[in-house]
């Protein structure tokens, strides 16, 4: 029959299981390692407050006093605009910019008026019935442009309907020209 | 050198003959405080300087319209906060500097902040302030530094209490994760 072990058998010095060696050598090092990495995060509640924040140069607050005050005597005194004051100047200011621009369109406009255009008809089929080279030599020839000879004038007039006046007119220039002034008021009478 | 109270230093400004003498004692009483605020918001001596020196000049121009409803140091506070954030406001326009830009400009930390008292957190706080838009750097300095009520806070900045609490509670949490990261 094989022998029972009892608990009280086994020796609990013995080791269960063997170590790396050098384990428990490192092992302080690591956990003190540990320790400081999991340190509480800084907490601006710990933090010193009453400790000035900044450095001051030394005998600044001993003169800043009376230069203060000279300052102070020196500068004008402030102008307090009310928000209310403020906002009838921007709307004045709004006011008096339309102004002049409505006097400067106006000033504009007036000065360079649109002109009444009469509406002037030209029969271009007169003119394009006059040969280019006469054309030409009138413009040449005459300093008036307006003042057309006789044989221009018969020229357009033959293209112009045939009306009693024109027949008229076309009678007088082909008679004699001894124009007198008799002639003249009688031609001007019969039109 | 006995600091006088508020109301006898009032009493002495608002006389014309001694008018001169309170507002030396004004002065005397309150510049320290108000430098270091001045300077958490604005970081250099010069322009802490620039700003102090108006504070007090807007204080002696307008003391007849303190109405003495609050402390006379919340209503200094109030126009030091004021021209602090006009100032920074001016320098960002003049130098066409976006608020990213001046506080990344302001945390190089070669030596700009070699005025800072205390250890290396402290620096580091100051760095992670810099960081911080302008008001709500204000905030955090009224109720950190000077452990003012949200109510007189509130009379500083004009903003309601409940937004001043969750700007606050913001601004810890920033420092904190910049001071911890860094």
């Amino acid at each position: 029959m094989k022998k029972q072990i009892k608990i009280t058998d086994i020796n609990p010095q013995a080791k269960s299981f063997s170590v790396p060696a050098g384990y428990f050598d490192s092992l302080n090092e690591k956990l003190q390692s540990k320790i400081q990495d999991e340190q509480p995060l800084v907490n601006l509640e710990q933090l010193n407050k009453s400790l000035d924040t900044f450095e001051v140069p030394e005998g600044y607050f001993e003169t800043l006093g009376s230069a203060i005050l000279e300052n102070a005597k020196k500068t004008e005194p402030d102008n307090i605009v009310s928000f209310r004051t403020r906002r009838i100047k921007i709307w004045g200011s709004m006011v008096a910019a339309a102004c002049i621009a409505m006097i400067i369109i106006s000033i504009f406009q007036f000065s360079n008026p649109t002109p009444d255009q009469p509406e002037i008809y030209v029969d271009n089929s007169i003119i394009k019935r006059i040969p280019d080279h006469e054309i030409a030599a009138l413009l040449q020839d005459r300093d008036d442009e307006f003042e057309l000879t006789e044989d221009e004038i018969l020229e357009v007039i033959e293209h112009e309907s045939a009306e009693s006046e024109t027949s008229a007119i076309i009678n007088f220039l082909e008679e004699d020209a001894d124009i007198s002034g008799t002639y003249q008021e009688d031609f001007i009478e019969s039109i | 050198m006995n600091l006088l109270e508020d109301e006898e230093i009032l009493n002495l400004i608002t006389n014309p003959g001694t008018a001169e003498k309170g507002f030396s004692l004004l002065v005397k009483k309150y510049q320290q405080r108000l430098y270091q605020q001045i300077r958490r918001m604005l970081f250099t001596h010069d322009d802490t300087d620039e700003v102090l020196q108006l504070v007090f000049i807007k204080s002696w121009k307008n003391i007849n319209s303190f109405r003495r409803e609050s402390k006379l140091y919340t209503w200094l506070c109030r126009i030091a906060i004021n021209e602090s954030i006009t100032y920074l406001n001016n320098r960002k326009k003049r130098f066409f500097v976006s608020t990213d830009d001046v506080g990344n400009s302001l945390s190089d930390p070669s030596g700009q902040w070699a005025d800072v008292n205390g250890d290396i957190i402290q620096k580091k706080l100051v760095m992670a302030m810099s960081q911080l838009p302008d008001k709500q750097r204000a905030v955090f300095n009224l109720k950190y530094f000077e452990e003012m009520p949200y109510e007189d806070i509130s009379r500083i900045t004009g903003t309601s209490v409940g937004a001043l609490k969750a700007s606050y509670h913001h601004a810890v949490q920033k420092i904190e994760k910049y001071i911890n990261e860094n």
